[in-house]
């Protein structure tokens, strides 16, 4: 054979070989089609919004016997993405009180005369009732006491609940058989029991438990963050039930040593302003003392280099005066007010801000300073690698804490406590994680851009301004999906809400870019949050 | 006049063999890719079919599931169910709702995003399930299934994965989309180590096709270049050479046919050269004798007038004789290349042979020989009337020529059928047996001594026969040595 034939025949085989090197019997499919046109969005309602809806809840009743409480659904009304403590505590008080014969034509209500009347943060409840409870006898405050404990305990979030009165402790005395300090759930509805185990009171002296609520603010607002501790006393013996100032004292220090250690379940946000007792800015040892002589009052007396540690801690004296009366009024009973003396003087009077704060004679109380207890809000921030959330909380009023208006505004803007000191995630190479949103969108987003926000059926109606909206458009896939995502996280975290739609000044059009859409709605993206440290829930 | 063969030729690229090598290995191919075509789309088609349905009959069973977790909106509760599904599965889940949108992603990666895959946009449009093929880049490097994968380009960094949808319902309402996607390279790897396998089945068949081919080939071209060579020897002047008789039935008459036709080419060859000598020879013999006439009447100037009367008469015999030969070979020569022309017409054979006879009665009675003439007068034949006269003529006067003094002679024309027989029967010398097969061959003598004195140019049978052949008949011998001859000449009646 010839070569040149030779070589046709060899190039015959190797092509036919080659033949069997293209691809399987597989076809891949590339044909374009376009989405459907998305359905057009309801219109919203103008300005701020709030739908309701009819929550089954269980609130715990006593029986006609007062011998054990009972559980019974209620249909309650709520705001749409509203907390249901508020709606559960006014409902009980509402069917507790006909239960009382000796508050005739009265009923159980909340105070009027403080703010707030329900202070909710995190797992702490504490209701602020008017002086009508006080009607009531021991044992009836004790099925009251109950009842609202049991009911609020069965949110999964609330673990401790504590009534005042007026903003006061209930107590007489620290040895007082009525119930005072935080209660946690109790660990069955026998009230008898329950009332048998606070009658059982030794003769001579005796160490107890209880749980008080201590008053840390807030390291950014300043607010007062209310966290429940556990302190032991001691108790003078059952006969000796008039108020004893030897015992309160002791509970009074030992309410501040508490007080003075600072925040354990939220450290990094809730600071103590408080100087350890060591460090001796104490000049006098706390007293009760009774100026005009019917009201009891915690006196406290520092050394006026005081000044100094607060400021060194980042406080200031109107934030330490109201972590100190909260804490004191609420954790010792018997008490009507505080006095702080720095440098031998009373405090009468404290400038915050434009605000002025003036107290007759030093006496400070819970009305003394309104609108200073703060709720956690969970807000969600991207990691600075834009591939996650993070849930955080930030205090807010209390009260606001399920305002979504106030959440989305905190969305836009990352604190620069959590920015520098506050380390989001560290990862195993040591990355720190921090947040990131807010150094895009080149200006300082409020809640000015967020023109309206509803919340009805399930849905969050989220409305931004043409400002807010136009930086969107410069955002690419990952800003965008953290933005989105942010907001829809942290509204979703609200009972009830499940779904967020996005509007530009109450219009439905798109300014997101591609691959997301403005248009339609977005549900919680559960798997975009990386949970570290605290885990994000929804409140409700 | 026809130029002579010359081969300017160049030969082509493919011989027997290569066309036989290839034919096989075309049929082969062809063969093969209509194979492998058709049994991987087979084989594809059906591992498609049954994945599509087995996943699609799951991302179903899904849909169903999820449902109703998806239209409350909880994905706090819808994420983690996904996410077990999509590891049972070795898949990765997505629910979209109505407006295209992923609402849950076991992998977290496209929440909030507008996917307008195809087959999600047909179960958007209403579809009950769709599916479709895709190619994605892997997450890790396939190894190389097959030293095929070395000629193919870099594709070991990418996959074949199925998405597969089907739509959510809730109480009669579509609300999103189900969607499955899985990689079903396992199952393109079955369809390439197919195809592989068929590839190096292929070559091994091929590469053995090829041998068997060279082998086969072999044995069907040797008796042709056998052939060819001998042909090669033989148009170089070795008429001699002949083929082995070999191979198959086809070869084997070929070679056979090739032989004989050899043989008769010799034969041919000898006889023109006969035929050349004995032409030379006869023409020679004339001219010799006219010239040594010729010679004494020059060189004896004083020869007697009669003598040179005689050597004059001599050589116009030999003229004529000359004359005779020539014309005969003329004749020969015409017929053999077809350019001898019949004049035919019908005639009454029977008046023919009467004029010939009646011409040459007189030669027969110088030479004392009987001659009875019994023709029937009613036969008519179309042919040329000159050319049979010649015919009779030639047989009668060899019939004279041949037959002793008080012999006999007879000739008889009679109806056979459709044919008339003409006989020329003499109580000659006749021809011995050997020699009966001859006697029409051009120049051929019995006795060549013996034709010397009765003159002739040795021609005259060969240019009956051709006439007769000519006119589509047939002549025969029949004769037996001191007994005498018949010539029988069958012609085809008009």
């Amino acid at each position: 054979m010839r070569v040149k034939q030779a070589l046709l025949l060899l190039l015959c085989i190797m092509i036919t070989a080659a033949s069997g090197c293209v691809d399987p019997a597989l076809q891949e499919r590339s044909d374009a089609m376009l989405l459907p046109p998305i359905k057009a969005a309801p219109e919203i309602p103008l300005g701020d919004y709030r739908g309701t809806e009819i929550v089954d809840s269980l609130i715990y009743l006593p029986n006609r016997e007062f011998s054990r409480l009972a559980a019974q659904f209620e249909q309650i009304e709520v705001p749409s993405g509203a907390s249901l403590i508020q709606p559960l505590v006014e409902r009980t008080l509402l069917r507790i009180s006909p239960f009382f014969t000796s508050l005739a034509d009265q009923s159980l209500s909340l105070s009027e005369s403080v703010e707030p009347a329900v202070e909710i943060c995190d797992n702490v409840v504490i209701i602020n009732l008017g002086v009508t409870y006080r009607i009531l006898t021991p044992r009836q405050q004790l099925i009251v006491r109950m009842a609202l404990t049991q009911t609020l305990t069965e949110l999964s979030e609330i673990s401790a609940v504590g009534i005042l009165v007026n903003g006061q402790d209930n107590g007489i005395s620290v040895a007082s058989p009525i119930p005072n300090g935080l209660a946690t759930r109790y660990s069955g509805t026998d009230i008898d029991a329950a009332w048998s185990q606070i009658q059982s009171q030794p003769e001579a002296e005796y160490s107890y438990i209880k749980t008080v609520a201590l008053y840390f603010p807030d390291r950014e607002t300043g607010l007062l963050l209310p966290e429940d501790r556990q302190i032991a006393l001691v108790s003078p013996p059952r006969d000796d039930i008039e108020y004893n100032d030897t015992y309160a004292r002791m509970l009074v220090s030992i309410v501040l040593e508490e007080l003075a250690l600072g925040s354990m379940v939220r450290p990094s946000i809730a600071h103590s302003l408080l100087p350890e007792k060591s460090l001796n800015y104490e000049s006098v040892e706390p007293k009760i003392t009774s100026p005009a002589g019917a009201e009891r009052l915690i006196e406290l007396s520092f050394r006026p280099e005081i000044d100094d540690f607060l400021y060194q801690n980042g406080g200031d004296r109107y934030t330490l005066l109201t972590s100190l009366t909260y804490t004191l009024t609420g954790a010792v009973p018997g008490i009507d007010g505080v006095i702080v003396n720095i440098g031998g003087t009373p405090v009468t009077s404290i400038e915050r801000g434009k605000s002025q704060f003036r107290f007759t004679n030093g006496w400070m109380s819970r009305s003394s300073f309104p609108n200073v207890v703060g709720s956690l809000c969970l807000v969600y921030y991207p990691t600075e690698d834009g591939q996650s959330l993070i849930g955080t909380t930030r205090s807010s009023l209390t009260g606001s804490f399920d305002n979504p208006r106030v959440l989305t505004s905190l969305t836009f803007n990352t604190p620069e406590t959590l920015i520098s000191d506050y380390i989001i995630d560290v990862d195993e190479s040591g990355a720190v994680y921090r947040g990131l949103i807010p150094k895009e969108l080149g200006f300082d987003a409020d809640s000015d851009d967020i023109v309206s926000i509803a919340l009805d059926k399930g849905t969050a109606f989220v409305n931004i301004s043409d400002r807010l909206a136009e930086a969107c458009l410069t955002m690419d896939a990952v800003q965008t999906r953290c933005f989105i995502y942010s907001i829809v996280n942290t509204l979703t975290s609200l009972r009830g809400i499940n779904r967020v739609r996005f509007f530009r000044n109450y219009e439905s059009v798109e300014f997101f870019n591609p691959p997301f859409s403005s248009l339609g709605e977005f549900l919680r993206h559960s798997g975009f949050i990386k949970n570290y440290g605290m885990l994000p829930v929804k409140l409700g | 006049m026809r130029e002579p063969f010359a081969s300017h030729r160049k030969y082509g690229m493919f011989g027997v063999r290569a066309r036989i090598i290839s034919s096989f290995l075309i049929v082969l191919v062809a063969a093969f890719i209509a194979c492998a075509v058709s049994m991987t789309s087979i084989a594809g088609n059906y591992m498609l079919k049954s994945r599509v349905a087995k996943q699609h009959e799951e991302t179903a069973r899904l849909a169903l599931m999820l449902a109703g977790t998806f239209v409350t909106g909880d994905t706090d509760a819808l994420l983690p169910r996904i996410e077990s599904e999509g590891q049972r599965l070795s898949g990765r889940l997505m629910i979209l709702d109505a407006d295209g949108r992923v609402q849950a992603d076991s992998f977290s990666l496209q929440n909030g995003e507008r996917l307008a895959a195809p087959e999600i946009i047909e179960i958007l449009e209403g579809a009950e399930s769709s599916y479709g093929l895709h190619k994605q880049a892997a997450s890790i490097t396939r190894r190389r299934l097959t030293w095929l994968d070395y000629f193919r380009p870099s594709e070991t960094s990418s996959e074949w994965v199925g998405m597969f949808a089907t739509p959510i319902i809730w109480q009669g309402e579509r609300i999103g989309v189900m969607l499955y996607i899985v990689s079903v390279q396992d199952m393109a790897d079955s369809l390439i180590a197919m195809q592989d396998q068929m590839i190096l089945v292929f070559i091994v068949i091929g590469l053995s096709e090829v041998i068997l081919s060279l082998i086969f080939s072999r044995i069907i071209t040797k008796p042709i270049t056998s052939l060819t060579a001998v042909i090669e020897r033989m148009s170089k002047g070795d008429l001699h050479a002949r083929v082995n008789v070999t191979g198959g039935i086809e070869m084997a008459r070929l070679s056979e046919a090739f032989n004989q036709m050899s043989e008769k080419l010799e034969h041919v060859n000898e006889t023109r050269n006969q035929f050349v000598s004995n032409a030379s020879h006869e023409l020679k013999t004339p001219l010799s004798t006219m010239k040594i006439l010729l010679e004494s009447m020059i060189y004896e100037p004083t020869m007697e007038e009669g003598t040179r009367h005689e050597f004059l008469v001599d050589i116009n015999k030999e003229i004529d004789r000359l004359t005779a030969i020539t014309s005969d070979l003329l004749t020969l020569v015409k017929s053999d290349s077809g350019e001898l022309k019949l004049r035919r017409e019908s005639f009454r054979f029977g008046e023919t042979i009467l004029d010939v006879a009646k011409r040459l009665e007189p030669l027969a009675n110088e030479r004392k020989l009987a001659m009875d003439v019994s023709v029937a007068n009613d036969i008519i034949i179309f042919a040329d009337k000159g050319k049979m006269s010649q015919v009779v003529y030639n047989l009668l006067e060899n019939a004279i020529k041949y037959t002793p003094a008080g012999g006999s002679i007879e000739l008889t024309l009679k109806r056979n059928a459709k044919s008339a027989v003409l006989k020329v029967t003499d109580t000659g010398i006749g021809i011995p047996e050997s020699d009966i097969e001859k006697v029409f061959e051009r120049f051929y003598r019995v006795d060549k001594a013996r034709a010397r004195t009765t003159g002739g140019s040795g021609l005259g049978l060969s240019i009956v026969k051709q006439i007769v052949m000519l006119h589509d008949g047939d002549i025969t011998v029949a004769s037996k040595e001191g007994k005498g001859s018949t010539f029988a000449v069958t012609l085809p009646i008009d």
